[in-house]
């Protein structure tokens, strides 16, 4: 297929599975309020540790604006594939996918894309409304242009998660059940990515492992550079950082999902 | 002398006390039940503990931090917030036993048609729905954080005099039986929802502030954890009484709490089984 075609493609399934997920827009707004939840409640823990005294090395407004923009991130770079991945290939329902001109996971990008758009809309007068009712504590400055690396950092960021959700699910080619290393892999990255505690605030000792390992780009970068006091080169050199990341996941990814294609033999396979 | 053939039973008692025995007998049932299938996946039962074990450490984490930064938080130490993680440990870990695998089936069972085969059984089909699975690999979540209290307990006030005791253990078995309702509340929702799966896993992440006490929230949430999803007297007021020890009426307005809310929830469900349909029909 032609890049052409791949996009016109992928722009068939993205409007598909919209419509599909549009069916279900009350779970999701469920879903949404679930995301929102732990940081709110971290949020207000940080807030009391600050008022009780804590002598922290971000002032509470970073704490604040890092909680309430987090459950955006977290979405916006989140998937969930790899248990669907997994059982797809477990139970054979891959192999009419292989006789298709697309590829599984066109439709799982399809997939993850489509639930975005309509989490974003049920999410984001969400984090409006917290946003509102915490605004005196919350420092964002960002000068216009620092917003397209937003962008650009959670973009990365959503690829590199979904490439490590191929990677697992992938392994279902050679392992009956990946639930196990799936959750895993959600509370290592969890932590690591700075999802339950901003990375800023771990202690001192693990920095400079914390600031190094590829998780920080899946959350806590796009973050930093909203929030952060990131210069300018530090997050050039983020964002390239980032950039490397996403092409080695990418890569690691393409090669086990080809490995794994050449072994696959399933029920109707 | 009576015989009983084969097509004709006795019938049943219907003696409160005969009932209450039944309906004993059938969990007992319903318990060996599950540990004779939990026997056959041992390797879930190992992963199950493991899972626990991860996810006890990943959630201390915050805690350990929040008190190198700050000697005690709205008036509370590190070694008090231990005992109530602790306590929330054993709670999420009950729930997970007996309750979780209950209110996950009961939306299959209404939208189904599953409760059909269960309406028609003699026994107490709210009681039944509620209490017939059980997960006792969860149980080895309630040991470590009976772990976790007497560490806590060791950091903080030392060992607690029996009457704080009693006095926690009470408040703790009404926290129990209020967060059950809570969430059979929200499995009731079935009757007229095609699914509350999402419902519950709101009602799931709404424990991870149950993990820290009220006093470090505001008052409206303070307010939402005491009554609507009631964690406070579940986890906070148990600490207080092992820690600080708590006045003489609170062990019994939390029993009187958690009575009202279980004839509260048994009128929901008599009122929400008016709209049953019968999938299956």
């Amino acid at each position: 297929m032609t890049p052409h075609q791949t996009l016109r493609l992928l722009r068939r399934m993205i409007a598909i599975n919209i419509a599909g997920s549009v069916v279900y827009r009350a779970n999701f707004v469920f879903f949404m309020l679930g995301t929102i939840i732990g940081p709110i409640v971290s949020a207000l823990v940080w807030q009391a540790a600050v008022a009780s005294g804590a002598e922290l090395p971000v002032d509470g407004s970073y704490l604040m604006t890092y909680f309430v923009l987090l459950s955006l991130v977290t979405m916006l770079t989140s998937s969930w594939l790899a248990n669907f991945l997994a059982d797809a290939i477990r139970d054979g329902r891959l192999s009419v996918w292989l006789a298709r001109p697309g590829s599984f996971l066109y439709e799982l990008a399809a997939n993850n894309v489509a639930e975005k758009v309509v989490k974003l809309v049920v999410l984001v007068p969400m984090i409006a409304i917290f946003g509102l009712i915490v605004r005196d504590s919350l420092a964002v400055d960002v000068v216009a242009w620092r917003w397209i690396a937003v962008l650009a950092s959670v973009g990365m960021a959503a690829i590199i998660v979904f490439a490590c959700d191929v990677i697992i699910g992938a392994l279902g080619f050679w392992l009956e059940d990946v639930s196990g290393i799936a959750w895993g892999q959600r509370l290592l990255v969890g932590l690591l990515a700075g999802q339950f505690v901003p990375l800023a605030i771990m202690p001192v000792w693990t920095q400079t492992f914390l600031q190094a390992q590829p998780f920080r780009y899946t959350v806590s970068f796009p973050l930093e550079i909203v929030v952060g006091n990131l210069t300018s080169r530090d997050m050039v050199i983020g964002l390239f950082v980032q950039l490397a990341y996403a092409a080695l996941f990418v890569g690691m990814a393409r090669e086990i999902w080809s490995r794994g294609l050449r072994s696959y033999s399933a029920a109707g396979a | 002398m009576t015989t009983i053939s084969m097509n004709e039973r006795a019938p049943l008692d219907p003696t409160w006390h005969a009932a209450l025995r039944r309906h004993a007998r059938l969990w007992r049932a319903g318990v060996v039940m599950a540990i004779s299938r939990e026997a056959q996946f041992r390797a879930n039962v190992l992963a199950t503990i493991v899972v626990g074990i991860t996810q006890l450490v990943v959630s201390l984490i915050p805690i350990f931090l929040l008190f190198d930064y700050a000697g005690s938080v709205r008036g509370w130490t590190q070694g008090e917030v231990l005992v109530l993680i602790g306590l929330h440990q054993m709670m999420t870990a009950l729930l997970a036993t007996f309750v979780a695998p209950n209110m996950e089936e009961l939306t299959e069972a209404v939208t189904e048609g599953a409760l059909d085969l269960l309406l028609i059984r003699p026994v107490n089909t709210q009681f039944f729905v509620a209490t017939r699975r059980v997960r006792p690999a969860n149980l080895f979540g309630v040991l470590l954080g009976i772990v976790l209290v007497l560490i806590g307990l060791a950091r903080s006030s030392g060992v607690p005099d029996p009457g704080a005791i009693i006095a926690g253990a009470v408040v703790f078995a009404a926290g129990f039986v209020l967060l059950t309702c809570a969430w059979l509340a929200v499995a009731t929702c079935a009757f007229w929802m095609s699914s509350v799966t999402a419902g519950l896993l709101v009602f799931q992440d709404v424990m991870q502030a149950g993990r820290y006490p009220v006093q470090f929230f505001p008052r409206v949430v303070r307010f939402l954890l005491l009554l609507v999803v009631p964690w406070a007297i579940a986890t906070t007021l148990p600490t207080s009484a092992l820690t600080h020890g708590i006045a003489w009426w609170v062990p019994m307005a939390s029993v009187g709490f958690a009575a009202i809310a279980v004839m509260l929830v048994r009128a929901f469900w008599r009122y929400a089984i008016r709209f049953y349909a019968s999938a299956s029909s």
